[in-house]
């Protein structure tokens, strides 16, 4: 057993790993993120989730939701520390998985992998709490200046098939049965019942008579007594091409192409504004254009934005994280973005679910990931030609949604007694 | 602060009274070395006041190694008058059945269309409580304007004949700062309302919480901030409040020591904003020898009221329009609604976990760079939100069908950028890049459509040659975010043939050819920011003459945009 097994053996048990050790992982991370670019390319099969904000249990319960690493690949959309009591082995499990498996893990850049931000609101004080000293804050934070800011994922299928591995026996059978190439949009529980499907838009008037579908309705709420999981999904009815594109927050005005990601200087603190600070912070929202953030950072963007954008780069879907959705995942404007939260019940306390969002691979050689880069057609400045569209469907997404881990799996810190003065 | 900007002030400075000292520094209790007799850079004190957490940084004129000769200097406990801080105080008097209420305000008025924060003290504290909060905002914004009321019951707001039982709940609260401003409105004579920013702290926050809500500020309010309250930790706490009250002093033998006390008990930890605000705090009653100097707010009487001034504070905060910022001395004070509201992003969070509850007078430097970034970010003058997309598709579309409306309005757009071009100096980059922008027929509407806010900000079109450093964020946003939508538009639009050579008329500029990339914008984008860089530099991989328009103003976009980046830092949430 290699030195970095026996860290991720001691990590998994919720106990964090010397300071020296640290510092070699943090040292080896940052070599090995070098390398990436700030768009990384991540081919399906790929498990995408959400916030993790230091909640360790509910990471293992991910875990075991999602399947194992390294069987199942994963993408975590930042936000890996703060807030939660366990940022510290959250992030370094992460991290050694990442130094394990480079080519299972993909981690990018949330708007918390900040040194401002980690100082306020936990990550820094954690550390100090449990190695007496700041070093292994300032290792940590090396490394999120070598984050990825994004990634696109190539290769997903647009056909639904059972998964692969199941999560337990009871659900092979469960999944199978519902086997059905018209479906686009799966959702199951934690154990891996389904509680919702969505077929395919386009075939979605033409089965609208059919009885044999079990639920039809985006609006309905549809699961399992205590989960309030319901996820407000429709169809995709915009660009068809395959490839999905995952970032923290949003989009940038400044930011009209993947290509102008890849050329940000990303190796440094994230800004108080410009196109690093916005992928970061910026949120989708119901209004027309650009909008001012409520947040102070980043900017708010409305569905027309996404489109373009989507459009332009050859996209079928942008998925991000940063925004605490209830229903632990929110579909929005057709199906263009998707919010992906995977902290459940956030601050031990918010009462929310979770969710990771399954991309699986395509078997028939018929998805776009070839020429689905954002590259395509630079030589006529993005425009896409008429035929090209409107031959592949969006990627066929399988959610998860799982709930918290049960509460006496942790040993919770006892929280500060508030005594002062409030008048 | 650059050199230039510290130059500057200084020479503002100077012409002003000598300012009153001002140290974070001497909140450390230990080290004494406090000299009354030095002015002290303002810069210092944003970095000592970091020093409860660790790194003292020692300035020139601490004499760190000077032996001590003779007694070590006392700290000063003079108090400091409010009229180091405001303009004038107003009186304005409402009657309500026999009672006549005369409600005591501090007033800065605001110069021109320049905002009128107006601040909303705790329950026991002062309008004073704001004061050196307000000198740190109008350094940074010399034009503002500041209204802080004394609430009923507190200050120096007296009411005739005095009740029984002081009514103190939050619709009577809500309604006195409404009417304060009205009052002051009419009294100072202003046709409106200046652009509103609602402060408030603790019961305050909860006041203008309720004053936003109910909107009968209308479209005045920019926005409010909060300072250090939230319903369910508020909640919480009261039920120790009684405790902790019963452990202040009753009075005190002198206002020096009852201004020492605040400082000693850490309840406030500044002791300019201590000796600022503790006096309107205190009154001298007779009887009360030895230890005449009394509070003027029975707290523990305010009793019944607590609970209503904060229940449903979080929801109101939440729904309110306007900007919403709450500024927190620990996350810990997040109750759940507000955990998820600002995970949702629906406000901006700032914490700062140096600061006492009393946050503002704590650390006046760094709220009041909130509150000001929080104010630009909120500022509807010099915002201008880009074109909504679907508005100029269907523009598009129109002027894809004739050929002769293209040439009209383009006409038109083109004598507008053509005659502001002209009167810009010789910035080689800004002007090839407009003209650049101005080359693309639907780049010249959007800018002509922007130029009457770009020039009258800029000041009868005769721009500095720092042009680039000045330019403040929000038209620098704006030029960003329309050069954005309209290459988004240009995209998707299909272009009407023949439209390189109608443009090439009117503009008389030479047909617009595939160019690899600007190097004077490169130049300037560069010296600003090494991001601008990569963005710049972009235009190789593009080839038609619209993508290389969108890049260079995308440029100009970013390079304004960093060189406003000294307005402040934004770590909001």
């Amino acid at each position: 057993m290699s030195d970095l097994d026996k860290a991720i053996a001691q990590l998994r048990a919720c106990r964090p790993i010397p300071e020296a050790q640290v510092r070699e992982l943090c040292h080896k991370a940052r070599e090995l993120l070098i390398e990436e670019g700030n768009v990384v390319t991540v081919k399906a099969p790929v498990t995408i989730c959400g916030d993790i904000h230091g909640q360790f249990h509910d990471l293992m319960e991910l875990f075991r939701v999602g399947g194992d690493v390294p069987d199942t690949n994963y993408l975590f959309m930042g936000d890996f520390v703060d807030r939660g009591f366990y940022s510290l082995e959250s992030f370094l499990l992460l991290l050694c998985l990442k130094v394990r498996y480079p080519d299972r893990m993909t981690l990018i850049r949330g708007n918390h992998e900040s040194r401002q931000i980690t100082t306020v609101y936990g990550f820094y004080d954690e550390c100090l709490r449990k190695y007496g000293s700041a070093n292994v804050w300032r290792y940590c934070c090396e490394v999120f200046d070598y984050l990825a800011l994004g990634a696109i994922v190539l290769g997903a299928t647009t056909q639904l098939e059972p998964s692969r591995q199941p999560v337990t026996a009871p659900s092979r059978s469960s999944t199978q049965e519902y086997l059905d190439p018209d479906v686009e949009i799966e959702v199951l529980d934690s154990g891996g019942s389904i509680i919702q499907r969505f077929p395919r838009a386009n075939k979605r008037a033409a089965r609208a008579n059919s009885p044999s579908k079990d639920s039809s309705s985006p609006s309905s709420k549809t699961g399992p007594p205590g989960t309030s999981a319901s996820g407000w999904t429709r169809g995709t009815t915009g660009s068809t091409s395959g490839a999905v594109l995952c970032v923290h927050g949003g989009l940038s005005p400044l930011i009209d192409t993947v290509d102008k990601i890849r050329l940000l200087d990303r190796k440094q603190e994230v800004p108080h504004e410009g196109a690093m600070c916005d992928l970061l912070w910026s949120d989708p929202d119901e209004i027309d254009g650009w909008g001012l953030s409520p947040r102070g950072a980043g900017f708010l963007f409305g569905a027309d934005i996404v489109k373009q954008f989507n459009h332009k780069n050859d996209l079928s879907m942008i998925a991000r994280a940063h925004q605490l959705v209830m229903e632990g995942f929110k579909e929005m404007f057709d199906s263009s973005i998707v919010t992906v939260w995977s902290a459940p019940n956030y601050c031990y306390r918010c009462g929310n679910v979770a969710a990771i969002l399954e991309l699986a691979e395509d078997g028939m050689g018929e998805s776009a990931h070839s020429r689905s880069n954002g590259e395509v057609n630079r030589s006529n400045g993005g425009f896409k030609k008429e035929n090209d569209r409107t031959l592949l469907a969006g990627p066929a997404r399988r959610y998860r949604v799982f709930q918290a881990a049960p509460q006496d799996s942790r040993g919770m810190p006892a929280k500060k007694p508030s005594s002062f003065y409030f008048l | 602060m650059s050199d230039l900007q510290r130059q500057w002030a200084k020479s503002k400075l100077s012409s002003f009274p000598p300012p009153p000292i001002f140290n974070e520094a001497d909140e450390d209790e230990e080290t004494d070395n406090f000299d009354t007799g030095l002015p002290n850079d303002d810069d210092s004190s944003s970095a000592s006041s970091a020093s409860s957490t660790g790194t003292v940084i020692p300035s020139s004129d601490q004499r760190l190694f000077a032996r001590p000769q003779g007694p070590p200097n006392k700290r000063s406990l003079d108090q400091i008058p409010w009229t180091t801080y405001f303009e004038r105080e107003l009186f304005l008097e409402s009657v309500e059945g026999n009672c006549t209420t005369t409600h005591h305000a501090y007033l800065t008025s605001p110069v021109g269309t320049s905002p009128l924060f107006i601040t909303h003290h705790g329950a026991g504290s002062s309008g004073l409580s704001f004061a050196v909060l307000t000198a740190e905002i109008r350094k940074r914004l010399p034009m503002a304007g500041i209204l802080s009321i004394d609430a009923r019951g507190h200050g120096s707001t007296t009411m005739k004949p005095e009740p029984e039982t002081m009514d103190l709940s939050l619709d009577t609260l809500s309604a006195d700062l409404l009417r304060v401003i009205q009052e002051t409105k009419v009294r100072m004579g202003w046709q409106d309302l200046p652009p509103l920013l609602l402060i408030g702290h603790s019961l305050g926050g909860a006041v203008v919480t309720d004053v936003a809500k109910s909107g009968k500020l209308g479209n005045a309010v920019l926005g409010y901030a909060v300072l250090d309250v939230v319903e369910g930790s508020a909640i919480d706490a009261l039920q120790s409040m009684q405790t902790y009250l019963s452990t202040r002093p009753l009075g005190f033998a002198s206002l020096e020591s009852g201004i020492d006390w605040h400082i000693r008990s850490r309840t406030i930890r500044n002791s300019l904003s201590a000796r600022t605000s503790v006096p309107a705090l205190l009154c001298y009653k007779e009887e009360n020898i030895p230890r005449p100097w009394v509070w003027k707010t029975d707290l523990a009487a305010t009793q019944p009221f607590w609970e209503g001034w904060f229940v449903g504070l979080s929801k109101k905060f939440l729904e309110a329009r306007g900007g919403k910022l709450l500024i927190l001395a620990g996350t810990d004070r997040l109750d759940t609604e507000l955990t998820i509201g600002q995970m949702q992003g629906k406000y901006s969070l700032q914490v700062l976990p140096e600061a006492g509850h009393f946050l503002h007078e704590d650390l006046p430097e760094k709220t009041a760079m909130i509150i000001v970034d929080f104010y630009k970010r909120n500022d509807r003058s010099t915002l201008v939100l880009p074109p909504k997309v679907s508005d100029l598709l269907r523009a598009g579309k129109k002027i894809q069908i004739t050929t002769e409306s293209l040439k009209e309005s383009a006409a038109s757009a083109a004598v507008a950028v053509e005659s502001y071009l002209e009167s810009l100096p010789d910035e080689p980059g800004f002007q090839s890049a407009l003209s650049d922008i101005a080359r693309n027929p639907a780049g010249l509407m959007s800018l002509s459509q922007y130029l009457p806010s770009i020039t009258s900000a800029l000041g009868e079109g005769s721009v500095p040659a720092s042009f680039f450093s000045n330019l403040p964020t929000g038209q620098a946003f704006s030029l960003i975010s329309s050069v954005a939508s309209e290459a988004n538009a240009l995209l998707t639009a299909p272009l009407p043939t023949g439209t390189g050579d109608d443009l090439e008329i009117l503009k008389g500029a030479p047909k617009p050819k595939p160019r690899p990339t600007m190097p004077q914008t490169d130049t300037t984008a560069d010296s600003v920011t090494g991001m601008a860089t990569g963005t710049a530099s972009t235009s190789a991989s593009t080839s038609t003459s619209k993508a290389g328009a969108m890049e260079t103003g995308k440029a100009i976009g970013i390079a304004a945009a960093a060189g406003a980046g000294f307005l402040g830092f934004v770590m909001a949430l």
